[in-house]
């Protein structure tokens, strides 16, 4: 899977997450950039990540992501 | 050793000396040497035998952890020692076993267990000096009340060189100052009211008890984060930064955001180490996918939080003792309050654009934060009072009479503050009001630190004499212990 | 950290503890002892001629602006209620940083008591160290008189016990204590109008001796060592009271014993009553502990006369920089006038007083 099509399937989890049509995520996407992102939401959207590419995070990773970037790149090294 | 008796400003006085003039490369041990004594002279000495085992198991279970490459096995070491810890934890603190608890217990089993999991984690590698495991777990400063620290924050500045900076002593030590002020000042005498009123709940009603309700809130929050300015300042002076505990907590326009700015090291750390692993549990995950289909994907998603929810609440509560004033007024209605709001948002929407307010307004945003200071003040009523039925029937008594007349024939003087005393708790929680606003927008102490030098010595001194006249210390008056260097 | 900013934090501290050791001089608890230590600080370099060192029978018995008036000699007493035999030497020392006395004064009744009865009571060793200027001399008063190390502190900082006073700043009285030096019109002396009527007891046959505390023995033993060292004059005393019992002149028997053995005089006021015309039946404030204003006008006619006769004192009267001394005994003569009415008063119509005495 390339990193776009990481992307694109990321921006359909995040739409689905936050219940938001318009989302489009990008390598530098925060926390702060989506209004309905805070530590309670985390988790459910790593869940619903983790279920679409069918892999885990650990707690780790999970509490030090820093941006969508991140993610993308964790979950690159996952399915590689 | 109490942080506010004059032992304790000998103690770190002679502790400040020593740190810069020895080597550099020497600082941790002096600090550990310092922490170890703060231990031994601050209750039954002998009792340093809980914490050295605590921190062998710690450490080797760290580097097991960390080398064993089974997932299993990793679990299980990790469970062992948390099972471990807690229930020593709840042994030592819950069944009243007073005497035999040390000091500030639970704040330091919470920092190493956040180390351990850490390592469990990988967040982190392992630390292979136990006696700097040792100083990260009981570093004197946060023994006793917090702030809970992390590993991986503190590891940077615990043991490197920390040359003599003024900056550091001076910031360090006007932050101590301050926070003798809340403590001495202003904390004492709202125990004054709240102890009469409280411990004699019966015979007061209306607003006697409202007053009182509103004392002891105000007790406990300069109790608690006066104490966390003093040992933040003290660790200052080391060169140690210390992370935050306290954020104007009562300017906050809703419960979920107190919790943000109140006790926020606790905060944090149940969110790490409890919350997110509870919510990853199998239970929690499969959750939503089950409700899904009966009522809906947001409803689904909103029980399952509110379940985990209820869990942390109780934890939170529980910790605070494991009696139910504190299940209660600490835990299960906070979390009341925070899913109520929730569950009722969109009424509150309505009646929002039904009254034309705006979010932004002055006064609506003045609202809220009454309205988060009148719930928290509810719960607080039950952490103080001595049971779940006297917190109920203190806060059934409030409506039980209609008593505005003690506001001006004099009986509100009689709770313990005459009219001298009161005015000096008013004037200093409204010094205390205004350097929070002013602290919002800037450092105080760089604003300070602006000033041309008279004045600024003017007002340390002027502060320094505030304290050391008005204060409540000394033989005439009984030393107080922090509320919260119980917990 | 450089140069300029040790030089700024050392200037701040000092300023701290100026500020700190002018606040606490004023709100130390404002009162008659007070008024009597700050008046002594205050009286001139090298003037003083006796200073009286003693618990309370001296402040309302011997009065040294009488003995000014009559003798021309300048006596101070430094004494305070229920002082306490180790604070003795302590002011002894106090005195000798600005004072030049011919003659030390001991009034010995405190060590006749027993340490257990004051030893708790704190207040006694405050009345003398919270009344001491700040110096080596203070701290190593305190270190004597408090066993307890852990509590110390409250007494070298005084402003542990005494900010709970901060309201008495605004009085102009304690404002003017700044420096500890506010000048006292009546030379420490305290009229007392009242009285109650006793009977004399005669020990004076009595010749045993009975040891007084081991530990004011030594206190006691310190002090003529120190005074013998120094070349300090010295007269030991007694002021009248009625004694209880026949064991408090056995004390005073052993006492007398030990300050002739260094070569000092030591004298019993009781045994000279009849000299002075004291009169028990009405003289005594409160039930024969201390004297009225009659009985102290009595006693210090014939304790300066004493005085004068038996050590070489000087006469300064006339000189300029004795003026508050005779504004002292000025107003101490119409002082007297009244009391002298007011007492005749309570002795005509049997009025005792009701006041319990209190060492």
């Amino acid at each position: 899977m390339s990193r776009e099509e990481v992307f694109e399937k990321l921006n359909e989890v995040f739409r689905d997450v936050f219940d938001e049509e318009d989302i489009t995520v990008t390598e530098t996407t925060t926390a702060d950039d989506i209004e309905d992102w805070d530590s309670l939401e985390h988790i459910n959207l790593m869940a619903a990540v983790e279920q679409e590419f069918g892999i885990k995070f650990t707690m780790g990773q999970i509490v030090t992501m820093k941006n969508v970037g991140e993610m993308a790149t964790i979950i690159l090294e996952k399915l590689a | 050793m109490n942080i506010t008796s004059f032992a304790f400003l000998c103690f770190f006085a002679a502790l400040l000396v020593v740190y810069y003039i020895v080597p550099k490369k020497t600082q941790w041990g002096i600090l550990l040497l310092a922490s170890v004594g703060f231990f031994c002279v601050s209750g039954e000495p002998w009792l340093i035998i809980y914490p050295i085992a605590t921190i062998t198991v710690i450490y080797g279970g760290a580097l097991y952890i960390h080398r064993v490459k089974e997932q299993k096995k990793k679990q299980i070491a990790l469970s062992l020692i948390v099972v471990l810890c807690v229930s020593l934890l709840c042994v030592l603190k819950y069944f009243h076993l007073g005497l035999l608890a040390p000091l500030g217990i639970s704040f330091y089993t919470l920092t190493l267990l956040g180390y351990l999991i850490d390592v469990y984690y990988e967040l982190g590698e392992p630390e292979t000096n136990i006696l700097k495991l040792a100083l990260f777990g009981y570093y004197f400063p946060t023994m006793i009340s917090g702030p809970i620290i992390r590993y991986r924050d503190m590891k940077e500045q615990l043991f490197v060189a920390h040359p003599l900076q003024y900056q550091n002593v001076t910031y360090g030590m006007q932050r101590m100052v301050w926070g003798f002020f809340k403590k001495l000042v202003i904390s004492e005498r709202m125990g004054l009211v709240v102890d009469t009123v409280f411990n004699n709940y019966t015979v007061h009603s209306g607003f006697t008890v409202v007053i009182a309700a509103v004392c002891f809130t105000f007790q406990l929050y300069t109790d608690f984060s006066g104490c966390m300015d003093i040992v933040i300042g003290a660790s200052e002076t080391l060169g140690i930064i210390l992370p935050e505990n306290f954020d104007t907590p009562f300017f906050s326009r809703n419960i979920s955001e107190y919790w943000r700015r109140w006790h926020i090291t606790l905060g944090i750390w149940l969110k790490d180490y409890l919350f997110y692993p509870l919510l990853r549990t199998k239970f929690f995950t499969n959750l939503p996918k089950k409700l899904k289909a009966k009522c809906g994907k947001k409803t689904a998603k909103r029980i399952t939080t509110y379940t985990a929810m209820l869990i942390l609440w109780f934890t939170i509560g529980f910790w605070h003792g494991g009696v139910w004033k504190y299940i209660i007024g600490s835990g299960l209605l906070h979390w009341f309050y925070i899913v109520s709001g929730e569950v009722l948002e969109p009424v509150w929407k309505k009646l929002k654009t039904m009254f034309h307010i705006k979010e932004e307004n002055k006064g609506f945003i003045f609202f809220q934060q009454i309205r988060t200071f009148v719930l928290v003040t509810i719960g607080l009523v039950f952490f103080r009072a001595e049971n779940v039925k006297a917190a109920c029937i203190m806060l059934g008594s409030i409506f039980k009479s209609w008593n505005p007349e003690i506001f001006w024939n004099g009986a509100v003087f009689d709770l313990g503050l005459d009219w001298i005393e009161f005015t000096i708790a008013i004037v200093s929680l409204l010094i205390l009001l205004v350097v929070s606003r002013l602290q919002q927008k800037e450092s105080i102490r760089a604003r300070v630190a602006r000033q041309k030098l008279p004045v600024r010595w003017i007002l340390f001194y002027a502060l320094l004499f505030y304290v050391i006249l008005l204060g409540n210390y000394g033989p005439g008056y009984t030393a107080a212990e922090f509320i919260y260097q119980g917990f | 950290m450089n140069r300029k900013q040790i030089m700024k934090a050392v200037l701040f501290l000092c300023g701290f503890l100026f500020i700190l050791q002018t606040v606490t001089y004023i709100i130390r608890t404002n009162g008659l002892v007070k008024d009597r230590f700050t008046g002594f600080y205050a009286e001139k370099d090298n003037t003083l001629d006796v200073v009286m060192i003693g618990s309370s029978p001296v402040f309302p018995c011997f009065s040294g602006a009488k003995m000014w008036g009559e003798y021309g000699f300048a006596a101070y007493p430094l004494s305070s209620n229920m002082q306490r035999p180790m604070a003795a030497l302590s002011l002894v020392k106090e005195t000798r940083k600005t004072q030049e006395p011919s003659l030390y004064v001991f009034e010995m009744k405190q060590f006749t008591a027993n340490e257990e009865d004051m030893a708790d009571n704190m207040a006694y060793t405050r009345g003398v160290t919270d009344n001491m200027k700040y110096s080596w001399n203070r701290i190593d008063a305190i270190n004597r008189a408090v066993p307890e190390v852990s509590e110390r502190y409250t007494y070298y900082f005084d402003i542990f016990k005494y900010h709970s006073n901060w309201k008495t700043m605004v009085l102009p009285s304690q404002l003017a204590c700044f420096r500890y030096e506010k000048q006292e019109p009546l030379k420490g002396f305290e009229f007392k109008d009242e009285y109650y009527p006793m009977e004399q007891v005669d020990y004076s046959q009595i010749t045993e001796q009975e040891p007084i505390e081991a530990d004011y023995e030594g206190y006691l033993r310190e002090l003529l060592q120190y005074l013998k060292d120094n070349d300090l004059q010295a007269f030991f005393v007694v002021a009248p009271y009625v004694m209880e019992g026949e064991e408090k002149q056995e004390k005073y028997n052993y006492m007398q014993e030990i300050i002739e053995s260094y070569g000092y005089e030591f004298k019993n006021l009781n045994e000279d009553t009849e000299e002075m015309s004291f009169d028990f039946g009405t003289d005594f404030y409160d039930k024969g502990v201390h004297t009225n204003a009659i009985g102290a006008e009595k006693t210090t006619a014939y304790f300066g006369k004493y005085l004068k006769e038996h050590f070489d004192l000087p006469d300064h009267r006339g000189d300029t920089s004795y003026k508050s001394w005779d504004t002292a005994y000025e107003k101490w003569s119409e002082q007297m006038e009244i009391s002298r009415k007011n007492l005749k008063e309570c002795i005509d119509k049997k009025e005792y007083t009701t006041q319990e005495p209190e060492d």
